[in-house]
This record gives C-alpha cells, sequence and structure tokens, in this order.
C-alpha cells in the first residue's frame, strides 16, 4: 500500500511536471510547493523564571524547518498548508543544571529529568501544522505575499528534579519543578492552537524552480502551568510556587526561513 | 556453491537472538520469610555531594557525620537457596527503629537521640530525610535474598564541641524482641 502510495504520488509529480511548459507564465493560479530552513526564536513571559524557562524546551535560536503547499486560485488569493518543526539546539540538561548553580550557589547540586533518557541532552522537537491565507502581489519573476494561518502547536515539556546538598554538612534541600497541561500526552507532547502572520518574498529563478526568504511572527498560549517545590529535608519546610490561569502565558515565536519554492501544477483558467 | 553449514548457522544464530529476548516469566512464585543474620555500622562522610564511607579509625565531621547500617538477611529455612521468582518479606518485621547516645550527648549517656538524626530514604527520584521513627517501616521494604541491604542515617543536629562520640542503633522486632548495633567510638572535630 505505502508502494502504491509513493509511486502515485511520484506519478501524479510527474504528470503535474510535464503539464507546466516552459513557455508557462511566471506565476499564476497552480499550486506551489516549498521547503526552506532557518531559525525559530521562542519568547515567553517565563523568562523571568531562570529555573522554570529552560523546561519549556522553547529556548531561544534554533533551526527549524518547514515545508509548505500553496495553492493559488487567482492572482491575489492562495490557500496554504504549512508544517514546521523545531530542531531545538539547546541542551536542557546543561541549561537548567546551570540555573540551578547560579539560583543556589556554592552548593552540590544533581540534577535529574525524569522525562528524559539519561543520555538525551535535548528535548524532543516542537511541531507545527497550520493553514490560511496569503495575499499576493506580483510583478515580472517576484512575489511578495502577506499571510495569516492558524493551527496547531505541540511541544514536549520537561520536569525536572535537583538535590541541593550544602558543603561540609548534612544539610540538603530537594528542588521540583513540573510542567503541567490538561492535555499532556507522553508521545504527542502537549498541543495549543497558533496564529501566525507572515510575510513571504519569493523569486523565480528557473522554469518552475525559485527561491524565497520569510518570516513569520506566531503566538500561542503556553497550555502550561508549573508547580515549584522547594523542600529542606533537615526542618521539612517547604516553599512552593505555582502559576495558574491568570499569569500572562503568551509565547511569541519568531521564525526566519530561505528556501527552494517548485511549481507542481498549473490550473487552466 | 553449496553451503550446507549456513542453515544451521543461521538457525542457531535465530534461535539464540530469540532465547536472549523472550525474558524469564514466573509462573508462580513463593513468599519466602528472611530472618536478620548481621547487623552492622560504619561512619560515613557527607562533606561532600554524597556520602562515602569512613575508614575504621578515622576523625569525622560534627556537620557531615552520619553512619551506614548494613543488613544481611537469611532465609528462615535453612535449606533454601533463591528463586528468582520468589518474594521475600522479613520475618518478624521492624516495628521500631530508636537510636541512642553512648556518650555524653544531648542528655548524657543512654539518652534516646533520634531526633538528632535523620533517615535518608532513597527509594523515590529524590532522597528524602525522614524521622528514625518512621524508618522502620522503609526498611522492611524490597528485601533480596543475596545482597547487603544498607540505610543511611545522618546526624542533622550536631553537638556544639567536638570529641569522642557513640551511638547505639536498636531495631525493634514485631515479637518484642529487639537488635541492637554499636558504632565505632569516633572522634568528631
Amino acid at each position: 500500500m505505502k508502494t502504491l502510495l509513493k509511486y502515485g504520488i511520484l506519478a501524479i509529480l510527474l504528470s503535474c511536471h510535464l503539464q507546466v511548459s516552459a513557455q508557462s507564465p511566471i506565476f499564476g493560479k497552480g499550486i506551489y510547493m516549498r521547503f526552506g530552513i532557518g531559525s525559530a526564536s521562542f519568547y515567553h513571559a517565563d523568562k523571568s523564571e531562570p529555573l522554570v524557562a529552560p523546561l519549556y524546551a522553547l529556548p531561544r535560536l534554533n533551526v527549524s524547518t518547514s515545508f509548505e503547499i500553496q495553492a493559488s486560485l487567482g492572482k491575489r488569493v492562495a490557500l496554504l498548508f504549512q508544517f514546521g518543526s523545531v530542531r531545538v539546539r539547546s541542551k536542557v540538561r546543561d541549561i537548567w543544571t546551570t540555573a540551578v548553580h547560579e539560583a543556589f550557589p556554592n552548593t552540590y547540586i544533581t540534577t535529574d529529568f525524569p522525562l528524559l533518557f539519561p543520555d538525551q541532552e535535548y528535548s524532543r522537537y516542537p511541531l507545527r501544522g497550520m493553514l490560511g491565507g496569503a495575499y499576493l502581489m506580483e510583478y515580472q519573476r517576484w512575489s511578495v505575499q502577506l499571510r495569516a494561518l492558524v493551527g496547531g502547536f505541540s511541544s514536549f515539556p520537561n520536569t525536572a528534579y535537583a538535590v541541593i546538598k550544602q558543603p561540609d554538612s548534612n544539610a540538603l534541600s530537594t528542588l521540583s519543578i513540573s510542567l503541567q497541561a490538561d492535555n499532556y500526552d507522553a508521545d504527542q507532547g502537549v498541543a495549543a492552537f497558533v496564529g501566525s502572520l507572515g510575510l513571504l518574498t519569493h523569486r523565480t529563478i528557473w522554469r518552475r524552480w525559485g527561491v524565497y526568504g520569510k518570516v513569520e511572527w506566531t503566538a500561542f498560549r503556553s497550555p502550561f502551568t508549573f508547580d515549584y517545590v522547594l523542600e529542606n529535608q533537615v526542618d521539612g519546610s517547604r516553599t512552593t510556587r505555582s502559576y495558574g490561569d491568570t499569569y500572562p502565558r503568551m509565547i511569541h515565536e519568531l521564525e526566519a526561513h530561505v528556501g527552494i519554492s517548485f511549481q507542481l501544477a498549473r490550473f487552466k483558467k | 556453491m553449496k553451503k550446507p553449514y549456513l542453515f544451521p548457522i543461521l538457525l542457531s544464530l535465530l534461535l539464540t537472538t530469540i532465547g536472549f529476548s523472550c525474558p524469564e516469566e514466573c509462573e508462580s512464585y513463593d513468599d519466602v520469610p528472611l530472618r536478620i543474620d548481621s547487623i552492622s555500622t560504619q561512619a560515613l562522610d557527607n562533606r561532600a555531594d554524597k556520602p562515602v564511607l569512613l575508614p575504621s579509625g578515622a576523625e569525622g565531621f560534627l556537620n557531615a557525620y552520619g553512619f551506614r547500617l548494613f543488613l544481611n538477611a537469611v532465609a528462615a529455612d535453612s535449606l533454601y537457596d533463591g528463586d528468582f521468582c520468589d518474594n521475600y518479606y522479613l520475618s518478624p518485621i521492624i516495628t521500631g527503629c530508636h537510636i541512642y547516645s553512648l556518650t555524653p550527648f544531648a542528655g548524657g549517656p543512654g539518652a534516646d537521640v533520634s531526633a538528632l538524626f535523620r533517615y535518608v530514604d532513597q527509594s523515590g527520584y529524590l532522597p528524602r530525610y525522614t524521622a528514625v521513627s518512621e524508618s522502620a517501616a522503609q526498611i522492611v521494604q524490597d528485601w533480596n535474598f543475596t545482597s547487603l541491604q544498607r540505610f543511611d542515617f545522618l546526624l542533622v543536629q550536631p553537638p556544639a564541641v567536638e570529641g569522642w562520640y557513640q551511638f547505639e542503633l536498636r531495631l525493634t522486632m514485631q515479637d518484642s524482641t529487639e537488635i541492637s548495633t554499636v558504632t565505632d567510638l569516633i572522634y568528631l572535630k
């Protein structure tokens, strides 16, 4: 079945390829496919919580990839389907351990991440899928698009534990910070609705091939709350904090991509 | 070219792989009672990130002193030689645990100083200090037939002055008998 599907798709692509002649107009009604790579940066309110922010696994400066299909319905309007993933480059273990060392200087720190396997340094990659539309402005080989998309975003939060041991003493505290979400699933992570606005510039370079660059701003409401428990093991005293629904938990993502574009098919007038 | 030996080799490889990948399943098990066979302690130095055993005769440190309790249990039935599938439990179980000072400290020799110590419960993701009186419930869990069991007790309210100290740990069993062990006399500075 998979083989049939694979060769079926190849056959469709080939027929589309043959239908689009070299003399076709550069733009027009048709289907375009794009693949791009760039950077994705996340900005969220919890940056003021240095022990919590790394656990969102949405750090600054990540490499992201995107794949999209554009169906141009006319000279001005297009429908978009976009799928992307963010490759989290930050080493969650290292960043969080450093943050705990800074929060509790001159102590022995042992950290543990129960949701990450011992040899994993990174969190699993966030994924994003969106549908939307674009307003097209085309001139000769150039196309500029204003686009708006909505969809879903999934990410994998972390829970972290730390043992904080005073030197030359039996004094010991334990710290646990767990991110929680109602719809958390161990395999699929946590999902959230997202909205995105973007600007794309496309230039045709040869026949159906082109290059593009785009910037996108995406915002979504964090589905997470967290519980912070610092417990002094000697006297049993506890410091607890948690974020509820009243906290402004918007997460913003800024993405910049460059990539290649290919016209798969052209609709007949 | 025929290779008549190839098939048997592949077959044996396959069977070996299957044999290794199938975990042994226990169809039945027995509950096997164990009794404590030996009890001893060794002083701990907890100045760094984790407690380490102090060699016998070494000096200890007031603020980072503790001791490790070693318990060894054997099957109540002396002919029993162990089975992977069996469950083990202590019989009689430990119902109480107390630490007494044998040297002048917090009330003089013989005083119950359990409140000055904490038992380190390592059964969860995070270590947890619990009262010595609650340690009995932890000590009775997860017994193994062959391995030596270790339990750490740390002094969290040390004496103000350095000197020689010695403690006795007493375990009260369900049948009201007591098992005890005395720590090495140690100079805490």
